[in-house]
């Protein structure tokens, strides 16, 4: 064969990808029909199935692409790829090299056109974001009227016709074969541009072919795109690029149910995939970046400013909110009401915006460091492996376990590469979205439709009893009243026909009842227990009887994800531990009060259910939250807030939903709108708080007033400061001596893995000796003393006797320029792990490093426990002393908690998966 | 019938919850700073500020240490400018138990206050400063209150009264200092919210800050951390110098005069709101006048009372009073002189007027056991030791010499309601002395030489 016109010397081979069911005889058809005549057409892939379609069609068989690139000798100069389906036009090969040579461009791409009307575009050419997610740039049914005909560099071009030099084909490699033929196209341009390649699109090439199948959202591709990206970029750009590309799929995965489509799994999906391709992905990098003769400047070069997905995402939302406003309807009465019948929309649009707005402070700083609520470690995976088995560095440390959540969350912050701010944000936000929605979900299915769903939902995530939460700065509690709806929801749903079904809905009740542990322990049991107050009021009700049996089960199944804290702890203890009482605000309680008694005389059927439902819980919870002196702790009694929270939430919806009720007349009608009027009061008490910005915390009372420790000389991290003040301004729990309350916490601000302290030791002991010492005037010299427990600084929280003690130290300098009254321990051993004489070791994670000597030992401030190495180790009083020879001290964590810990993990990722599996089937 | 159901149950919930009870409130910390012990010598590590302590061209200063166990004192004199970094010095008392230690050997400059951390104890210091015309001293305080009474002062014609506020704590101490004199409250505008830097002293002479007062008495009041007052009152050549005091109930002054030569006062201050009486018992070696004198002291007037008129030989008191009040001895040499002077049979005012005076705080406890660091260790002076029984048995005193030799103890009985005097003179091998009785007893000491005298008040050994 030769060119038509004998006037272009490139040879080209076709290769039709035989990538679904489409019709290859079509395109092989076309390619035949070309003007600028192939030397070779080569059908590549489908298996036994392309291998007949090609034979049917007298065409070679070949299985992958790179099969074919080996067997293409030195005449051929371009492969021409095209998608099985394609339908090019007789001059559309012609046009592309021509083009392609006139331009000395390496890759060249068809301008795509609807093949049922071909006035329609479908792609000329693709910019992609930074993130490789393409963009076509263009209207929905965008008319082909030339306004793009132009040749011109682009990203990248579409896979459906795409002719590249065959020796550039070689040199990259080819397409990767892992990869769906969009993000394989995408790829393969990224590459060649790394290589000094031009791409561009040529217009004059036209290709007809079904838009349906151009940008499949495949979770492949999704996945495609990702790898495209690992590939290419350098280390610098993809330290920013993934957590920004992970976030974007997170919040459109979050936005997207409510333009009603279902992404999160597929982001999922998407990210594992990668993650257990891992190391060809290596592979490919290492070969994409050999021989590169451009850096990502060249890329960004080419693609558009921020996120594709976010622009599409926006304008989608736009266009929705465009298309309501457009209407020509003026806001009559009917339309209002229309709007408050069925806005789901904009419902979703304002819980989202309220959400983002209700966790916005967080997203900079992470949880503020006040009471309970504190930072997370600066790892996740120590966090991780401080929960499995390893070392609790609450207070002096402790092999005590530490609460679930700080395992949890440290999966969390591991999966979001470590960010602890980018973490409590997300859990933050994901808990509101998730409070309100749950909400909404679980309302609905009780027949309250979603206006008053809403509103009911804004006072789980805001209202007086979650405001109370917040002001107790339990975090837990905090998050997990955003998971209690969906808890009541799993177990409370229609039940399924099918038993593959029914097994996947008691995965679901198990793993998101054990999530509802793992947050606040105590409300592991709050679905049962919930739904038997149900059952006194509905005895006779199946489904209330079988939701409690999938609650039975699903609390069951949950309480391995509790391990290994639930065999470790004291539970009498953890339980009675903290005291709490809960004096709520006058005006809610009062309007919560007419809301209820108007909606119980008002409302009938499954409104009235809910109303009394939700009054019970607030009572319940009320009495949890108060129960101080029936020996219930602060755990307890901030779980009884989410109850009541919840509570409230029911009665707001039910008694708001009354106002739409049809047989509501006279008397009634109007008790009924005094009961929204309390509803209404609740729902406006909720909003103001959330505007706060730190999903209802307090403000941070320690990150600035410590900060001046970083200033210090050394690491900040090798030391601890020893806080005094009123019980109420320091950190999470703390110890008394003679009535005046006092924390030792890490420098330079205390994490929340600290927040709860161990049982005390010996060397809590040695620290209250001290400061009794101290306090009787027996002692002149705090700052040796303390310096011996690894504290650098003591700083005043409040009023406190301690401040006056000491003043009169005669080693204790105060720092003027600090913004609570500080002292600085006048000591050169004040580190909590040194060798000698204050040769600091610094802090990595709960152990500690240092430069390694065999001949030295390393003295290290925490509670003795002789799994503490690398040995021998020895007991120096309360602390320890282990070998230097290794550069690093850590805890041996404890082989079983471990295992129990990753067993708990596997169970909560199975369940996740296997519910998600079954509720896909028929 | 749900709703009634209902209703039962959400009645009952609320109401449980609204009747149970609130937490009791926290009850906070049962202290209000560290713990103002006496300044007893306790069976632990301890430190002893020395304000008035100088080492100079004219001056030579010791701080004299006695301990019952084996201890390592460190001896730290910060500098007057703040920041500097303060002179150290390190002894170690093995067996010794007693040792004197010339200031001068670790630093010359002048005033250089000091205190001493023992590291472990019982064990007590006093300071003691000498010159050719001077001796003056008293026991080092282990105790740091926020505010100090130092009754005693006087800036009448012929007496120099000075202030010395000295902070060894980091900390910079915001003080007031209020007076009250004869006439009443005594304004001191200059002495209000006085800034002490951290580990620095000041030095105020009250005499250009209220001149011509016959009784003065101070309280310092500390409203930002600590200072530890002294005060030093004297003449033309020898000075008298006291620490702060706290007011209490009953005081015992072993040593109030040595003998008639000296004429003793006793200076009360009332810092309470009401007046309070006193009644003062007056014990010599043949026995005791049991209320001897009663007087009354107002609020913010201190009241000075002589007692020359009940001087026969030596003289110990005891103050017990209606409401805490605070109190020194000050002995002054007498201007009563026996013998005429001139030739005309008369006596020159100039020779007449003694300069020598000695002042000290009381003990307001008496004990059995006592260290008394610097007794006979003084050069140049005689020494006695005194002894006041004020109990109704007979005390069975040990007296244990401390110092470079191992000296045998010598045995002591004092009388029920009597005053011992011990003279011990002075030896270069004795440092001080532990006192041990079989009753409680008070014990001082006092140095006599030529240039000047002085009293110290024992330390009692804590638990």
């Amino acid at each position: 064969m030769s060119p038509a016109s004998g006037k272009l010397e490139s040879v080209v081979v076709a290769a039709v990808l035989a990538i679904d069911d489409a019709d290859i005889a079509e395109t092989i058809s076309r390619v035949r029909g070309q003007v600028y005549e192939t030397s070779r057409i080569v059908v590549v892939g489908a298996g036994g199935r392309g291998r007949q379609a090609a034979d049917g069609v007298g065409v070679e068989w070949m299985s992958a692409v790179p099969q074919l690139l080996e067997s293409i000798d030195g005449s051929v100069t371009h492969i021409w790829f095209l998608y099985a389906g394609a339908q090019p036009r007789p001059d559309a090969l012609e046009a592309l090299v021509h083009d392609a040579e006139r331009t000395d461009a390496a890759v060249a791409g068809s301008k795509l056109v609807e093949a049922d009307n071909p006035e329609r575009l479908i792609a000329v050419g693709i910019a992609t974001d930074v993130f490789d997610v393409p963009y076509l740039g263009m209207e929905e049914d965008e008319i082909d009227a030339g306004q793009y005909d132009v040749v011109r560099d682009v990203a990248a071009v579409a896979g459906v016709s795409l002719l590249i030099r065959r020796d550039l084909a070689r040199g990259v490699g080819g397409p990767d074969p892992k990869l769906p033929p969009e993000a394989a196209a995408i790829d393969i341009c990224q590459r060649a541009r790394l290589r000094g390649a031009r791409i561009v699109v040529v217009p004059s090439s036209e290709v007809l072919f079904h838009s349906e199948r151009f940008r499949a959202e495949s979770w492949r591709e999704r996945a495609g795109r990702i790898r495209a990206m690992l590939k290419v970029y350098s280390l610098l750009t993809l330290i920013w690029a993934i957590p920004l590309r992970f976030l974007i799929g997170l919040a459109e995965s979050i936005v997207s149910p409510f333009l009603g489509r279902w992404v999160l799994f597929d982001f999922i999906r998407a990210w594992l995939w990668n993650l257990f391709m891992l190391p060809s992905l290596v592979r490919e990098r290492f070969t994409a970046r050999k021989g590169k003769v451009f850096g990502d400047a060249e890329l960004f070069r080419y693609q558009m400013r921020g996120s594709a997905r976010i622009s599409e995402l926006s304008g989608e939302i736009g266009g929705r909110l465009r298309a309501r406003i457009d209407s020509g309807e003026g806001p009559t009465i009917a339309s209002i009401s229309n709007d408050l019948r069925q806005p789901a929309f904009i419902v979703g649009v304002v819980t989202v915006l309220t959400s983002l707005l209700a966790v916005r402070s967080l997203w900079s700083a992470g949880w503020p460091a006040v009471g309970y609520s504190l930072p997370l470690s600066d790892s996740g995976t120590a966090a991780v492996d401080a929960y499995a088995g390893g070392w609790n560095p609450g207070g002096f440390g402790s092999v005590e376990p530490l609460a679930p959540l700080i395992g949890f969350a440290g999966v969390v912050q591991t999966i979001v590469l470590g960010s602890p701010t980018a973490t409590a944000w997300l859990l933050s936000l994901v808990a509101v979205v998730a409070g309100v929605w749950g909400t909404i979900r679980l309302l609905r299915g009780w027949e309250i439709e979603v206006v008053a769903s809403w509103a009911a939902g804004i006072v789980l995530v805001a209202g007086p009893a979650t405001q109370a939460i917040g002001d107790r700065t339990a975090i837990g509690q905090l998050l997990a009243v955003g998971v209690l709806p969906w808890a009541l929801r799993v177990v409370d749903s229609r039940w399924p026909w099918s038993w593959l079904r029914r097994l996947g809905r008691i995965a679901a009740a198990a793993w998101v009842i054990g999530l509802l542990g793992v947050l606040a322990p105590p409300l592991l049991v709050a679905p049962v227990a919930i739904l038997l107050v149900r059952l006194v009021l509905r005895p006779l009700d199946r489904a209330t009887w079988r939701s409690i049996a999938i609650a039975v089960l699903g609390t069951l199944l949950a309480l391995p994800m509790l391990l290994p804290w639930l065999t470790v702890i004291d539970l009498d203890a953890y339980l009675a531990a903290g005291t709490e009482y809960w004096i709520p605000a006058i005006i809610p309680a009062g309007a919560a009060m007419v809301a209820f008694l108007a909606g119980v005389i008002s409302s009938g059927g499954k409104r009235l259910d809910a109303i009394i439902l939700g009054g019970v819980l607030i009572g319940l919870g009320g009495v949890a939250a108060r129960g101080v002196d029936l020996g219930l702790g602060r755990e307890i009694a901030v779980s009884g807030l989410a109850i009541a929270a919840l509570g409230s939430a029911f009665l707001v919806g039910g008694v708001l939903d009354s106002l739409r009720a049809d047989d509501i007349h006279g008397v009634k009608r109007i008790i009924a709108g005094l009961g929204a009027m309390g509803a209404v009061i609740l729902v406006a008490t909720s909003i103001f708080p959330l505007y706060g910005g730190r999903a209802g915390l307090p403000g941070d009372s320690f990150t600035e007033p410590l900060r001046f420790t970083t200033a210090a000389d050394g690491e900040a991290e090798a030391s601890r400061i020893l806080l005094v003040g009123p019980a109420a301004t320091l950190p999470g729990e703390s110890q008394v001596v003679r009535g005046a309350a006092y924390r030792v916490v890490s420098a330079p601000v205390p994490m929340l893995w600290e927040a709860y302290l161990p049982v005390p030791s010996a060397v809590d002991d040695a620290l209250e000796a001290e400061l009794l010492d101290l306090i009787e005037g027996q002692e002149a010299r705090a700052g040796e003393a303390l310096a011996e427990f690894g504290i650098r600084w003591v700083v005043v929280t409040g009023e406190t006797p301690l401040q006056a003690v000491f003043d009169g130290q005669l080693d204790l300098i105060p720092l003027g320029g600090a913004k609570r009254p500080t002292f600085l321990v006048d000591s050169p051993t004040s580190y909590r792990a040194q060798i000698g004489e204050g040769q600091p070791w610094s802090r990595i994670g709960t152990g500690y490093g240092g430069v390694a000597d065999s001949g030295e030992r390393v003295l290290i401030a925490e509670t003795a426990n002789s799994r503490w190495g690398p040995g021998p180790w020895a007991q120096s009083g309360w602390g320890n002393e282990v070998s230097a020879g290794t550069g690093t001290v850590e805890f041996d964590p404890i082989s079983l908690r471990r295992s129990l810990a990753y067993m708990a993990a596997g169970l909560f990722a199975f369940l996740l998966v296997f519910s998600a599996f079954a509720r896909r089937q028929r | 019938m749900k709703r009634l159901v209902g209703l039962i149950l959400v009645a009952a919930a609320v109401a449980t919850a609204f009747v149970l009870p609130e937490p009791d409130p926290d009850p906070g910390p049962d202290f209000t700073g560290p713990e103002i012990r006496e300044s007893v010598a306790p069976a632990a590590a301890s430190v002893w500020y020395c304000p008035w302590v100088a080492s100079g061209a004219l001056r030579d200063s010791t701080a004299m240490l006695a301990t019952k166990v084996p201890v390592t004192a460190e001896l730290t004199l910060p500098q007057q400018i703040a920041d500097e970094a303060p002179d150290v010095g390190e002894v170690r008392l093995d067996d010794a138990g007693a040792l004197v230690v010339a200031i001068g050997e670790i630093v010359r400059r002048g005033d250089t206050p000091l205190f001493v951390e023992f590291d472990d104890g019982p064990a007590a210091a006093a300071a003691v400063i000498t010159s050719a015309e001077l001796v003056t001293g008293d026991t080092c305080v282990a105790r740091i209150p926020k505010v100090w009474e130092l009754p005693g002062g006087t800036t009448r014609e012929g007496r120099n009264m000075t202030l010395r506020l000295f902070n060894p704590f980091p900390e910079l101490a915001k003080v007031s200092v209020s007076g009250a004199s004869e006439s009443g409250e005594t304004g001191l505008v200059d002495l209000q919210n006085l800034d002490v830097e951290g580990r620095t002293w000041q030095d105020v002479s009250l005499n250009a800050l209220v001149p011509l007062l016959d009784d003065l008495a101070l309280t310092v009041t500390s409203s930002e951390g600590f200072v530890i007052p002294s005060l030093a009152v004297g003449g033309a050549t020898d000075e008298a110098s006291w620490p702060g005091t706290a007011p209490a109930t009953m005081w015992e002054f072993p040593i109030a005069t040595p003998r008639p030569d000296f004429a003793p006062s006793l200076m009360l201050s009332n810092s309470g709101s009401e007046p309070v009486t006193a009644t003062i018992d007056v014990y010599t070696s043949t026995g005791a006048t049991i209320g001897a004198r009663e007087v009354e002291v107002d609020p913010s007037i201190p009241r000075r009372v002589d007692l020359s008129d009940l001087v026969v030989d030596s003289l110990g008191i005891r103050v017990r009073s209606s409401a805490p009040l605070a109190g020194v001895v000050i002995a002054e040499e007498s201007t009563a002189i026996l013998e005429p002077t001139d030739e005309e049979g008369e006596i020159e005012e100039g020779e007449a007027q003694g300069d020598r005076i000695a002042g000290t705080i009381g003990v307001s406890s008496p004990a059995v056991e006592w260290l008394v660091p610097g007794l006979q260790g003084v050069a140049g002076g005689e020494s006695t030791v005194w002894l006041l029984n004020t109990g109704a048995d007979t005390a069975t005193v040990t007296l244990q010499p401390l110092g470079l030799r191992d000296l045998p103890a010598s045995k002591q009985s004092v009388m029920p309601g009597s005053l011992l005097g011990v003279p011990l003179g002075h030896d270069v091998a004795v440092g001080g002395y532990r006192v041990e009785s079989s009753s409680p007893i008070s014990v001082a000491w006092s140095v006599e030489a030529e240039s000047g005298i002085m009293f110290v008040t024992g330390t009692v050994v804590g638990g």
